[in-house]
């Protein structure tokens, strides 16, 4: 459908790595899948990013050709990082 | 409500467009609760990115108040639906990453829904409609469809821009201001005092639809200064509904249903009411208008869709959970779909 | 009598002058504005009986007309013995439909070749005769046009009769028409007209402004 074809790794010259300590291994595997789909399909190819689980901490990283490109994605995954905590509070305020 | 067991309830979440919703239905069909909260542009039309932005921070409060409506606990919820696409990506991944951590905190299945089969499921199960063709109308989708050996086929579309969209750009283009309603509503209710008629392009190509050749002429019209607004609406809305009866009733004397479902943000207006029930009362079939909060974009159509597709045995599994932008109402199985008469 | 009751137009099988005939009547619609109303039926029993007359110049055999009226929107015309695309096809063997199908895009052909769109292409539209032509019906819709948008929407409405009605079979017998065509138009206009279709298929249904619009 939107795969984009594939951009050389080697262009792929801007890096930012995001680490994530969440308070217990439920809230990790929550937000891993809720991220998880989204990174298999990106929307552009000027952006990669891949997830890492180390104990309780999430570890994204994500790779661009540009920094505009890297802002975007970045802004993009540290919104529904945001959207999942949000989920997160409200489960454990009503259960 | 007391004495529901656990496992009867669904949690949609709706998020293709401007609207973020979430509806709660239990297995029956009754709807526990049904919430949205719209984005309203300050300028011009949709802004996926801004719509995105407005889903991400109230999608909390939106399920927090869908929950607490619908008087159940968080673990009451046995399945969680979302709609899974058509729509703008921005909007739908919001909605998505948001369905996926529910399901995956409480631990219950994932239903990706398709947008456009909902507005059908949802018109049938309030207007107790069995099997129509159904006119779905909105601001980003304009089709004519009817269930056909297993499927929800497409009979006409338009080719251009959807009806909704019609509407709304030529009311931005001539300075209507909304005051809190949709431009649709204002266009209509300008149109009642039109008593000219000017002659528009009239533009129906098989079952399909053009509206903006007509679009372009409507505007230019008005810019020659020499037509009232009134007249304009007037006109514009009797050309464009007329398109549309016309292509519902090619469809309808072409599969031979006994029912005609009227749904999306324009199934509101009151003169395309009247034209599509006179259209089903030709053919002798029984016109089903969906109520406005059934009809525009809503959280219980994905959520009962959803326990459908689940007691047919559908489930989305996280790695099939990416949106689908471009998702075509044809292109899925209908599974749920039993009763045909 | 009255024998086909559709969307547009009544179909009344008659007598006249020791043959058969069909009277086409486009019936005013209550719901429309009068002008509207007016307006399409004129237009369109106009229309249709000159591109009738056009198609069959074309080399695309369509009922003789004996008799139109404006005044009431009436087409007389020959009754054309033969099936409904429609019914006979699903009841033909593979190699049969494929044949049908490109004799059908080489008749689409003739007409694109000759600034002819149909307009309302369909499987109801077009009837198989015993001695094996097919004659195109209802050209009501039609157009005089060169454009290639034109043409693509007028396969792009005959694709997606096939997979609405004849879904089992359509992407085949839609090969088999682009097939037949291309045998008229030349592969290069017939690769213009496929990517015209894939595009219409493709097309955003949303502008947010005038600019994007005009874009």
């Amino acid at each position: 459908m939107d795969a984009p074809s594939t951009v050389d790794d080697s262009s792929m010259t801007r890096k930012i790595s995001v680490s994530l300590k969440l308070p217990s291994e439920q809230h990790l595997n929550v937000l891993w899948n809720a991220l998880l789909p989204e990174t298999k399909r990106p929307t552009t190819v000027r952006s990669k990013v891949t997830l890492r689980k180390k104990q309780n901490t999430l570890i994204m990283q994500i790779y661009s050709t540009d920094t505009s490109a890297l802002r975007a994605t970045l802004n993009s995954y540290l919104q529904w990082m945001i959207v999942v905590n949000d989920v997160l509070k409200l489960m454990a305020k009503s259960i | 409500m007391q004495g529901r067991k656990p496992e009867q309830v669904c949690l949609g979440i709706e998020a293709t467009a401007d609207d973020f919703g979430v509806g709660i239905l239990d297995f029956e069909g009754k709807v526990l609760s049904n919430v949205v909260d719209a984005f309203v542009p300050e300028s011009g039309g949709i802004h996926p990115r801004e719509a995105a932005r407005h889903h991400a921070r109230v999608a909390g409060q939106v399920i927090s108040t869908a929950i607490q409506q619908a008087k159940i606990q968080p673990e009451d919820i046995a399945i969680v639906a979302f709609s899974q696409g058509p729509g703008l990506g921005p909007c739908l991944r919001t909605g998505a990453t948001a369905a996926r951590a529910l399901a995956a905190y409480i631990g219950v299945p994932l239903v990706g829904v398709n947008h456009c089969v909902a507005h059908i499921e949802i018109g049938k199960l309030a207007t107790k409609a069995k099997d129509p063709v159904t006119l779905y109308v909105s601001g980003g989708n304009t089709l004519v469809s009817a269930f056909d050996a297993g499927r929800y086929r497409v009979f006409g579309e338009t080719l251009d821009i959807a009806v909704g969209n019609c509407l709304d750009v030529f009311a931005r283009e001539v300075g209507l201001r909304r005051d809190g309603v949709p431009f649709g509503a204002v266009v209509e209710k300008l149109g009642r005092k039109g008593r000219n008629f000017l002659n528009l392009p009239y533009s129906v190509k098989g079952m399909d639809l053009s509206f903006s050749g007509l679009l372009t002429a409507a505007i230019t019209l008005y810019r020659t200064g020499k037509h009232d607004l009134e007249d304009l609406c007037y006109s514009l809305q009797e050309t464009v509904f007329s398109m549309l009866a016309e292509v519902t009733e090619r469809a309808l004397a072409h599969v031979e249903k006994r029912e005609v479902l009227l749904t999306g943000g324009v199934a509101a207006n009151e003169r395309l009411q009247e034209m599509l029930k006179a259209v089903a009362d030709e053919h002798n079939s029984l016109f089903c208008g969906v109520p406005k909060e059934y009809a525009l974009d809503n959280g219980a159509m994905i959520a009962w869709t959803g326990i459908l597709k689940y007691r047919a045995g559908v489930t989305t599994p996280l790695v099939d959970s990416f949106v689908r932008l471009k998702w075509r109402l044809d292109d899925e199985d209908a599974l749920w779909v039993t009763d045909k008469c | 009598m009255l024998i086909r009751k559709g969307a547009e137009a009544s179909l009344f099988l008659e007598e006249w002058q020791g043959q058969r005939i069909i009277l086409k009547r486009r019936l005013p619609k209550e719901y429309r504005h009068p002008q509207i109303d007016g307006r399409i039926r004129n237009y369109r029993t106009l229309h249709e009986s000159q591109l009738l007359h056009q198609a069959k110049a074309a080399g695309v055999p369509t009922p003789v007309i004996f008799l139109v009226d404006l005044h009431e929107s009436i087409i007389m015309m020959e009754f054309v013995e033969g099936k409904r695309l429609k019914e006979i096809l699903p009841t033909l063997s593979p190699g049969k439909q494929k044949l049908l199908c490109k004799l059908v895009g080489r008749m689409i052909g003739c007409l694109h070749k000759n600034c002819l769109v149909h307009g309302d292409l369909t499987t109801s539209n077009m009837i198989l005769t015993n001695d094996g032509k097919i004659v195109f019906l209802d050209f009501g819709l039609g157009e005089k046009t060169t454009a290639l948008e034109s043409r693509g929407v007028d396969l792009h409405l005959m694709k997606r009769a096939f997979e609405s009605t004849h879904f089992r079979i359509a992407e085949k017998c839609f090969s088999a028409i682009l097939k037949g065509y291309a045998e008229i138009l030349g592969e290069e206009v017939t690769s213009r007209v496929i990517a015209k279709i894939e595009e219409i298929e493709l097309r955003g249904r949303y502008i947010s402004g005038r600019s994007e619009h005009e874009h």
